[in-house]
């Protein structure tokens, strides 16, 4: 407790304050632009945080970090376009929010739904980090092999529509993602004799092209009149979640929050998993399933805590292990060692005001998204008055820069192109596209954990159930895709007949 | 009737001077924007950690930022894989080791070609490496790991084909039954050990210290050509008997085909970051050696140092390809 | 019989497994030090023809066709009208033409073309209205992400021309 008051006490300086709140702002603004990853964003500021010294650095890095990711929400709910694998799941209600005229209260409640996860999950990071990183360290091959596999059957059980269709979209994900270069030997495998994919498909093309592409054409088949959503309320108060929407909430951000931090404790892809999950459960637990997918506040709710308090635990491994989550987790740590900080398992004894600087620095940085943001959700939700014929050609445009900028490759634009219409085509015969993602995010360290464990036990398979961990894992995993070749019960909620009504075929 | 003719050619004749005042900058006002750096292994790295002091002093020579690009995996040959793909424009560099000249390409199928992909600007340092066992580990020795082997095949996590060479060697030479396990990055490769999840860890000092220091990792020895400075007491692999070493300089290029005015030009921002005192003693504090090649000399090194790696690959029976 | 269009995805998505299985079944198995690059996704290729071929027996569609798609999350072509398929196959085109720009023409001429395309033709504004949008998305890509931002976006004669222009002008 005193070294997290002592944190605060450096953080509560009005220059530090300052960093973190040119650190927010600028993060949202370049989690809205396309072609702007946060690491160009940090590589171009990094230079002037070298004149500061270490504490304001990260605060200011990090400040950067949640302003990229609330940024990454914004363009999902508004146009469908993920910024980032984690908000994949936020386009989902997300985006059908903003189609019925809530996408001011979607964005609220991302907003407060991030900020509740995120002090939560600092407050355990801070309590519960040694402890938790023995936990870590249970975590070899086999496990990370068996946890990846056990997390994409849970989530291809909740899926909407056919779980059969589910399982085959996440085998697609995990195709996909094996184009390239091999992870262990850099063989270039599955490329079709095309030289740009030894590269790999990258996130932005498929991403964009699934989710921002496919929507362009599903819109556009609508009649006019139809698009046109109802209009966002003019008050501050008016941008507010509602009281019903408010109360359905409150569950969902605290399931979010515990599910997010444990499993973003997994280095690799832990947090992108957690929204998935949180998801699910939300979906297995509503009292309507059936709103799931058209706009349910839930299914915004508890995945975007997940994935606030999973970057809070993905701190765990970072601080106390040296092994960041993702990229940015990465620059932070980058940003510690220059400063002679080396992040391992004697930090807390070694750097306590550091360690505890951090802490306090993520706190301060949830504080100041909500203050920043809250007030622009209006502008933001403006966007939303332009009309189909003038958002169409901005929207396209966006995503030409998005895709054309990662790589400065042509090919990219056709690879989102031919994704958007491949996506318009599984989206209408009732395919979850959601799990192409996660399957394709968590493929990678799932071939490599595969592969590592094969190693190991030289092709002996029963490393795969050779401890708790790993029986508990295939467990579920055996249980949960036995389940999916078995029919669901015929008795059509709505949304079964809804999904029904997406399969009919043209036979007529 | 006389201008339409007469405005026509006025405007061709912009357009050529426009067009032609274009392209004769392209050298001349390098950098226009920012480069970006490859680094073959995942961030917290011992080579992202050097990459990011060199790119700071870089920064200041060339005034323009210098972002350093995460492309891990492929026992550390992605990155360069990537790099070759990349266009000569001069905004492109990445971390070329030795492992890309001398082994890889004898044991794996490479998409590029190290020795005619690549325009080498500078090699800048070199890492130490040492093999390590987790606290309660049986084996207590380097002897131990040979003695052990030989009753249970033992497994060892290491993230490039370069450093895992003394292993190799002596499994070949005395009799060891080893398996490598590689991992993507060098902190992750040593958890693995501390876990228990492989039996021994060889990696760079960057990594295995902080590990080291908590307690929960023994090491063996060094498998540099000398001991650590941070524990002087721990002999290298040579001391004890075993004339193996891990061989690791690492260094910087531009794909193939940039301008030489502008490689030039990097070499000698990367002349004056290594001999910048700062700089070095950044990279000691990282525990790694600084260690200043041109271009030019760092490719002489590698061609002469390949006919010995052609040979020990042979005898640790690891030339496959 | 016909077949539905939910069988001909399922038929498409067999053929893309299959297809990813011939690539890497010339791939090693096995190697010196454990499971080889071409294991994994050869068993993932075959797991997802096997689910594939499921879904093609499984998925026979529901044959009592709906009247309305509007609280569909995804709009159907089959039950478009006239009106609106023509819109949809202008914005294939304008997709189209957003591919072919980006490899040959670079960007100012691409995202021209295609808020022409999207605008006029497609959802039938005014000239006027579509032209001055078009310039005023393509200069702000331009200038906002290219020049600005240094954004690396696809470059053509127009790009170029335009680069050459802000350089006399002194701002470059």
């Amino acid at each position: 407790m005193e070294g997290l008051l002592g944190g605060f006490a450096t953080v509560f300086q009005p220059a530090t304050l300052m960093y973190c709140f040119i650190g927010v702002f600028l993060g949202t603004v370049v989690g809205i632009l396309p072609g702007l990853g946060p690491l160009t964003t940090i590589a171009l500021l990094l230079p002037i945080t070298y004149k500061m010294d270490v504490t304001s650095a990260i605060i200011m890095l990090s400040g950067i970090y949640y302003g990229v990711a609330y940024g990454g929400t914004i363009t999902s709910v508004l146009m469908r376009i993920p910024g980032e694998a984690s908000s994949v799941v936020t386009c989902l209600d997300g985006y059908e929010m903003a189609r019925k005229g809530r996408a001011g209260a979607a964005l609220g409640i991302a907003a407060i739904g991030s900020f509740v996860a995120g002090t939560i999950g600092v407050v355990a990071v801070s309590y519960l980090s040694p402890p938790l990183s023995r936990w870590v360290l249970a975590f070899g091959p086999a496990e990370y092999a068996m946890v990846m596999l056990a997390g994409l059957s849970l989530v291809t059980y909740f899926s909407s529509g056919s779980r059969l269709k589910a399982l085959l979209m996440a085998g697609f994900g995990l195709l996909l993602g094996t184009v390239g270069s091999d992870p262990l030997a850099a063989t270039p495998r599955l490329t079709f004799g095309v030289f740009h994919l030894t590269g790999g498909i990258d996130l932005a093309p498929l991403a964009i092209g699934l989710f921002g592409i496919s929507e362009v054409l599903s819109m556009v088949l609508r009649k006019k009149e139809k698009m046109q959503v109802l209009a966002p309320p003019s008050s501050l108060l008016g941008f507010m979640p509602n009281r019903e929407e408010a109360r359905r909430s409150v569950g969902p951000v605290a399931r979010g929050t515990v599910l997010g931090f444990i499993v973003g404790l997994i280095p690799g892809g832990g947090a992108v998993l957690a929204t998935f999950l949180s998801y699910a459960v939300e979906k297995k637990l509503s009292k309507h399933p059936e709103q799931f997918g058209k706009g349910a506040v839930e299914g915004l709710a508890g995945p975007e805590s997940a994935n606030n308090s999973g970057t809070a635990g993905a701190f765990v491994p970072l601080l106390c292990m040296g092994v960041p989550a993702n990229a940015i987790t990465a620059l932070l740590l980058g940003a510690f060692m220059i400063h002679g900080v080396a992040p391992g398992p004697t930090i807390m004894e070694r750097q306590p005001e550091l360690f505890w600087g951090v802490i306090a620095s993520m706190y301060v940085g949830n504080v100041m998204l909500l203050i920043l943001n809250l007030p622009l959700v209006g502008l933001f939700v403006k966007i939303l008055d332009v009309p189909r014929a003038w958002l169409a050609p901005i929207i396209l445009t966006v995503c030409l820069i998005g895709v054309y900028s990662t790589n400065s490759a042509a090919m990219d634009v056709l690879l989102a192109v031919m994704f958007g219409v491949i996506g318009y085509i599984l989206r209408r015969y009732g395919y979850d596209l959601g799990i192409v993602i996660l399957a394709y995010v968590l493929g990678v360290i799932f071939e490599r954990s595969v592969r590592q464990a094969l190693a190991i036990s030289d092709g002996d398979l029963g490393i795969f159930v050779s401890s708790p961990l790993t029986i508990t894992f295939a467990v579920i995993t055996a249980v949960l895709v036995g389940l999916a070749f078995v029919p669901r019960k015929r008795a059509p909620g709505p949304a079964d007949a809804a999904i029904a009504a997406a399969e009919v075929s043209q036979v007529k | 009737m006389i201008r339409i003719p007469a405005l026509k050619v006025l405007a061709a004749a912009a357009g050529v001077c426009l067009l032609g005042a274009l392209t004769a900058h392209a050298a001349d006002d390098w950098p226009r924007k920012e480069i970006t750096l490859i680094n073959n292994y995942p961030p917290g790295s011992a080579t992202e950690l050097t990459a990011r002091a060199i790119a700071r002093s870089i920064e200041k020579t060339i005034g323009k930022p210098v972002i350093i690009k995460a492309v891990p995996g492929g026992a550390g040959q992605l990155g360069p894989a990537e790099l070759a793909r990349s266009a000569p424009d001069g905004y492109t560099i990445g971390l070329v080791g030795s492992s890309s000249y001398l082994t890889a390409p004898h044991m794996m199928d490479l998409p590029f070609d190290p020795w005619k992909s690549f325009d080498l600007i500078a090699q800048a340092a070199e890492l130490r490496y040492g093999v390590g066992v987790r606290k309660d580990s049986p084996i207590k020795s380097v002897q131990d790991i040979v003695d052990q082997s030989k009753k249970k095949r033992l497994t060892y996590s290491s993230t490039s084909p370069n450093n895992v060479l003394p292993l190799f060697q002596m499994a070949k030479l005395n009799g060891a039954n080893l398996r490598w396990v590689t991992f993507a990055g060098g902190a992750e490769s040593v958890l693995q050990a501390v876990g228990g999840h492989v039996d021994l860890t060889l990696q760079s000092a960057t990594e295995m210290k902080p590990q080291i220091d908590a307690g929960n990792l023994r090491l063996l020895a060094s498998t540099s050509p000398e001991r650590w400075p941070d524990y002087p007491d721990v002999k290298t692999l040579r001391e004890l008997g075993f004339d193996y070493i891990s061989f690791g300089p690492m260094g910087y290029a531009f794909p193939k085909g940039v301008d030489p005015k502008v490689r030039d030009k990097m070499e000698k921002a990367f002349e004056i970051a290594l001999k910048d005192p700062e700089v070095q003693d950044q990279l000691k504090k990282l525990g790694v050696a600084p260690s200043y090649r041109t271009g030019a000399e760092f490719y002489d090194h590698m061609k002469k140092m390949e006919p010995l790696f052609i040979q020990i690959l042979t005898e640790a029976g690891m030339k496959t390809r | 019989m016909t077949i539905s269009g939910a069988r001909w995805t399922a038929l498409g998505l067999f053929c893309a497994a299959a297809a990813a299985l011939w690539q890497a079944t010339k791939l090693s198995r096995w190697g010196f030090d454990g499971p080889g690059p071409g294991l994994y996704p050869q068993v993932i290729a075959t797991i997802c023809m096997a689910l594939a071929l499921l879904v093609l027996a499984l998925d026979k569609g529901d044959p009592a066709p709906v009247a309305t798609d509007d609280d569909e999350a995804v709009a159907r072509y089959d039950m478009a009208g006239p009106q609106e398929r023509r819109t949809f196959h202008l914005y294939l085109l304008a997709l189209a033409v957003l591919v072919a720009g980006s490899w040959f023409a670079g960007f100012i001429v691409t995202s021209l073309a295609v808020t022409i395309i999207s605008m006029r033709f497609a959802e039938g504004v005014s000239w006027r209205a579509t032209l001055i949008t078009a310039a005023v998305i393509a200069l702000s890509g331009v200038i906002l992400f290219g020049w600005l931002l240094q954004v690396s976006l696809p470059e053509g004669p127009a790009d170029l021309a335009f680069r050459a222009l802000l350089r006399h002008g002194g701002l470059l």
